[in-house]
């Protein structure tokens, strides 16, 4: 069996076709290949979640929130992959990057796109999938509890993104 | 080192060894900022490059609507040692060389070597460089780094995780081991070790002892401040006698009368466990041997730029090296986290070993997370022996605390941790009488160093958990025990000095004290508690001092033609806020806020052409202080809680010199006013424009264009020095000489590119016997914590805190909040999971990450029921460091807490899920 296969995706909206090594995890390739290297790694196991993009897969509608350091690219044939790079539009930044300067979220911030992009999965799915006020507390935490941060004891963080929810229209039901 | 040489150690002592055997000129620039070595970056966002903080960070003068570097951070720009590859850096080449450090997965046994040609095969391994290497080419071991660098074959290494060797993989090769084998997990196989091996005795990396008998409350009969540091070989009891003999005689006093003086007796033993910093961003780094020019480039994250390029220059420094390194350029960039794990890594050495054996191709280190954890700086684990009396009105009459530190392999910070450990471990109190004794011992665990606390963490877990326990024995609310005994302004410290700073504990103390959570805590514990939990509420005072009492700061600020302020800083931003912080420094001076701050800067401060060497004497320093180039101590690490004060001050004597000597003067130029005696009274500013008495009003840019105008001085380039007391010097300017706290002085006038150095008329140095004084400036922080106790799984749960802190003037809010928080989760790891076994199973031997390590996690947290109250500060108090004390409080507030719960008291860290159900039966 070849140790190599033909995958076609979307990085960041643009259309990409490579060969890939079967066992080359999605991290390594955006940093050595791609010199992309907003996608922080730090326990490179899928623990810390610092490495966090979504990834919307061939068939689905919703982005996952996905560890880039144990996916291999050769999986993400046909799937759609935003990393922090192309989270603001242009100069304008998402507003979850906006809450997040302005709720003072991180420190170091090398955990800081990882919680983004884990937030921008919870923002993608409330979209579809709208919950009541009381349900906000919950829905933080299942998306962003694994994640680790050493600096900021997640205060601002779940300060930053609860706001973002709050004032998108549509993520919340009346 | 012997013991005697380890315990006369401080840290001058150290930077004075390296700084006199490296002769290469140090040249540190922070990376991620325009002028740095790094290219322009063509991803995306071009625009707000790098660190341009963007538009929208400044709120107005002395404000901050986000972190300074926070739009970076928050682009996801390339800021970290580990985001940069050579072909990044301008001037380098770009064939990159990947190498890896194999290490000594055990060190009881001998090691044999390395298997090359597994390496080879394996790995593609090109070239392999060892111990013999580095004796061959005769390098140098810079002090802080032990006695090898490289375990020796046929030897037994020194510790668990040692370097054995460095191998070198061409980029290519390593790009394709990626695609098979994505991780290099574990290199031990690699690593041949033979038959196993008696371990040594440890040495002492510096021991500390500290006692003081009071005659009254300002005066002492005997301390350290009046009488001399005293150390071994202890000689017989003597009141008349030399200091040690003195020593001895007042500690032996100290316990005769803890015995007959009819005083409630304490004494508990207390341990704490070895933890890993953590921080996200694993050592990382790219370096390059430039053989034509003898430059060695760095390009990392660390928290000790000058220091690191130094030790780098050290390696190289011998007559008879094959490599010549006349300068090193060091990169600084902002590091992801560092909590002082950062500080004297000797990451950065082995980074400029395999630079110089690169072939003149740059070469590339990064440390995957086990290896971090193999061999990254940890928190020194301790044995605390704890022992109080106190009378029948509540007060602490006497102390006596012995502290054994386990240092791992390397010295690195112990001598100066334990000696820390010492300073601090009467906490906030006044104690007439103490007998302290601290000391770091070597093992052959991995090295321990500087961590967020620096042995104050680990002597406030004992002191504050004994004195809740006192206060219960004796039926006493905890608190009001407490404000029994606090130490204030007018009293000797644990050295015999006096705290330079009104310290605020009290308003800390009633604050808690008159909280709801704290008077509501029996009604908590009887509501709260339910079949499952038990509920309780604790309280722990933490007092850390900041600064290191040797404290070397370096700034410049500059107005440039188009109006932007500049600030230069030899700090680092690890994620502590000091980027802001220094930004925000200059506000009230020029009614804006810098505009473009630049931290980790040394290059730039050359201008001030400085020497420095440690001297032991006053007489030596008065004779070295005529040099108008020399002082005591050239640049000081981001470290000890310094930032807020220390580096501040450098940043706003800068300031105030261009203010005096550009600013004002063109202001009394355009309000046409002939007084131009400078008083800062005079002047206000409002909305951008300056205010001279209450009435004339001129805006920035006019005043901008009319100092250019006028020539006057446009930068001003400082060194302040703190020992006690901040060095002052006068220099003349223009027509006039003026005194200053600071010791060494360049001016830049409008239209020059360069500063002109101005010699020092006289310098007044602090006085050498101010050694002595130890710390002398302390922030005061409360913990009120409520736990939930689970009874069947001994899980404890912090369901709710809050915090009462004394931070002088404030800079930032949230900065100051964000501290605090992040401290609180950090201190639930230290305090409820995380441990890290020495030697058997522990990280030294590899395999451990963070699917082993549990560090806290959000639902850890009591999110949304933490507050911080800031207490009101004293005017005109200086902004106090607070990033370290906000840990120290943490672990005896939830030991305390446990307590109240369960009746239960816990002396040992981790206060683990098992240790709780076996003592709860």
């Amino acid at each position: 069996m070849s140790d190599q296969t033909k995958v076609t995706f979307q990085l960041n909206n643009t259309k990409i076709s490579e060969t890939a090594y079967l066992s080359m995890m999605l991290a390594d390739y955006l940093h050595e290949i791609k010199g992309l290297t907003a996608t922080r790694v730090c326990c490179g196991i899928g623990v810390c979640r610092a490495c966090t993009v979504a990834v919307k897969r061939a068939g689905e509608k919703s982005y996952e929130a996905t560890r880039a350091c144990i996916t291999p690219v050769s999986s993400l044939d046909g799937a759609s992959i935003k990393t922090t790079e192309s989270l603001a539009d242009g100069t304008k930044l998402h507003p979850l990057q906006d809450s997040f300067l302005k709720n003072f979220a991180f420190q170091c911030g090398y955990s800081t796109s990882g919680f983004l992009m884990g937030a921008y999965v919870i923002l993608d799915k409330l979209q579809k999938n709208p919950i009541s006020a009381s349900g906000i507390d919950e829905a933080i935490l299942a998306g962003l509890g694994d994640h680790i941060c050493r600096c900021t004891g997640y205060q601002q963080y779940y300060a930053a993104v609860k706001e973002v929810i709050l004032t998108t229209p549509g993520l919340v039901r009346d | 080192m012997n013991l005697m040489d380890a315990y006369k150690q401080n840290r001058r002592t150290f930077i004075g060894i390296s700084s006199g055997l490296a002769s290469a000129t140090l040249m540190v620039k922070y990376l991620a900022q325009g002028d740095a070595e790094a290219k322009e970056q063509t991803d995306y966002d071009k625009k707000n490059q790098i660190l341009d903080p963007g538009p929208a960070w400044s709120a107005g003068p002395g404000k901050a609507r986000h972190r300074y570097d926070g739009l970076a951070k928050v682009s996801g720009r390339k800021i970290y040692g580990r985001d940069f590859h050579a072909a990044d850096m301008q001037g380098w080449p770009t064939d990159e060389v990947r190498v890896l450090v194999l290490r000594a997965h055990a060190a009881d046994r001998i090691f044999l070597g390395v298997d090359v040609a597994k390496l080879e095969k394996d790995l593609k391994v090109f070239k392999v460089v060892t111990h013999q290497d580095f004796v061959r080419d005769h390098l140098k071991i810079p002090f802080y780094f032990g006695r090898i660098m490289m375990a020796v074959p046929g030897g037994r290494p020194d510790y668990l995780g040692q370097p054995v060797a460095l191998a070198f993989i061409r980029n290519k090769d390593y790009l394709a081991l990626l695609a098979i084998e994505p991780k290099f997990f574990d290199l031990s196989s690699y690593v041949q070790l033979g038959s196993t091996a008696s371990l040594g005795q440890p040495t002492s990396y510096g021991m500390t002892r500290l006692t003081r008998y009071r005659e009254s409350p300002t005066k002492d009969l005997f301390s350290v401040a009046q009488d001399g540091m005293s150390s071994p070989p202890w000689e017989a009891p003597d009141p008349k006698g030399s200091t040690n003999a003195r020593c001895v005689y007042y500690g032996n006093l100290i316990e005769q009368e803890m015995q007959n003086q009819g005083w409630h007796i304490f004494s508990e033993s207390y341990v704490t466990q070895s933890v890993d910093p953590c921080f996200m961003e694993s050592e990382s780094g790219i370096a390059w041997f430039e053989k034509k020019k003898n430059t060695l480039h760095l390009t990392l994250g660390t928290q000790s730029p000058y220091e690191d390029a130094d030790a780098c220059a050290t390696i190289f420094a011998d007559k008879t090296s094959s490599f010549r390194v006349q300068t090193v350029k060091l990169n600084a960039c902002y590091p992801g986290g560092g909590f002082g794990g950062r500080d004297h890594s000797d990451f950065p050495l082995y980074l400029a070993i395999a630079a110089v054996y690169g072939d003149g191709k740059p070469i590339r280190i990064v440390y995957n997370r086990f290896e971090q954890f193999q061999a990254g700086i940890k928190r020194h684990p301790a044995r605390i022996q704890e022992k109080i009396a106190v009378d029948n009105d509540g007060m602490i009459q006497a102390l006596k605390t012995d502290i054994q530190l386990d240092g791992g392999g390397q010295n690195n910070f112990s001598f100066a941790v334990q000696a820390v450990a010492a300073q601090n471990a009467t906490a906030a109190y006044y104690i007439p009488r103490v007998d302290i004794q601290s000391q770091a011992l070597s093992s052959i665990a991995v090295t321990a160093g500087s961590m967020r606390g620096f042995g104050t963490l680990q002597a406030m877990f004992a002191l504050e958990s004994l004195v809740d326990q006192a206060a219960y024995k004796l039926k006493l609310d905890p608190i009001e025990l407490r404000l029994i005994n606090l130490l204030n302004n007018f009293q000797n410290t644990t050295m015999g000095g006096k705290p330079t700073y009104v310290i605020q504990s009290e308003k800390v103390l009633r604050a808690a004290q008159t909280s709801k959570f704290w008077v509501e805590r029996e009604l908590s514990k009887k509501t709260k508690s339910d079949s499952k939990n038990m509920y309780g509420v604790g309280f722990a005072l933490a007092l850390k001092s900041y600064g290191t009492n040797l404290d070397a700061c370096l700034a410049a600020v500059e107005i440039a033609a188009d109006g932007r302020v500049l600030v230069k800083s030899n700090g680092i931003d690890m994620g502590n806020g000091v980027a802001t912080t220094l930004s925000l420094a200059v506000a009230d001076l020029f009614g804006r806020n810098a505009d473009r701050i630049l931290m980790g800067v040394t290059e730039d401060f050359e201008s001030l052409r400085l020497t420095s060497s440690f001297e032991s004497s006053q007489a030596a320093e008065d004779s070295k202080a005529k040099n108008p180039r020399w002082v005591p101590y050239l640049s000081m690490s981001q470290a000890a809680s310094a930032g807020a004060y220390q580096m501040r001050h450098a940043v706003r004597q800068a300031a105030t010199l261009v203010l005096r000597h550009g600013v004002w003067p063109a202001a009394c130029n355009l309000a046409n006013i002939g007084n131009r005696t400078f008083d800062i009274k005079r002047i206000k500013w409002k909305q951008g424009e300056i205010w001279i008495d209450s009435e004339r009003r001129i805006g920035w840019q006019a005043l901008v264009e009319n100092l250019y105008k006028q020539k006057m001085v446009s930068g001003a380039m400082v060194h302040a020095y703190y020992r006690s007391q901040w060095a002052e010097a006068s220099f003349r300017i223009g027509n006039a000489i003026e005194t200053l706290p600071i010791d060494a002085l360049a001016l830049r006038l409008a239209h020059h590119s360069s500063y002109t150095l101005l010699d020092r008329i006289t310098v007044q140095m602090p006085p050498f016997k101010n050694n002595l004084f130890g710390v002398d400036m302390f922030t005061p922080y409360g913990l009120l914590v409520g736990v939930a106790v689970n009874k069947e799984t001994g899980v404890v749960r912090v369901d709710a805190a809050e915090g009462y802190i004394d931070v002088g003037q404030m800079g930032q809010l949230e900065i100051v909040e964000g501290q605090a928080q992040g401290a609180l989760a950090m201190g639930i790891g230290q305090t409820l999971f995380e441990n890290l076994p020495l030697t058997k199973g522990g990280p030294g031997e590899g395999g451990w990450n963070f699917g082993r390590y549990r560090v806290p996690l959000m639902g850890d947290i009591p999110i949304n029921r933490f507050k911080l109250h800031v207490i009101e500060p004293i005017p005109n108090d200086p902004p106090k460091g607070m990033s370290e004390v906000v840990e120290c409080a943490v672990a005896p507030a939830i030991a305390n807490a446990i307590a109240h719960a369960t009746g239960k008291r816990f002396r040992e860290l981790p206060i683990s899920p098992d240790k709780v159900k076996g003592a709860l039966g």
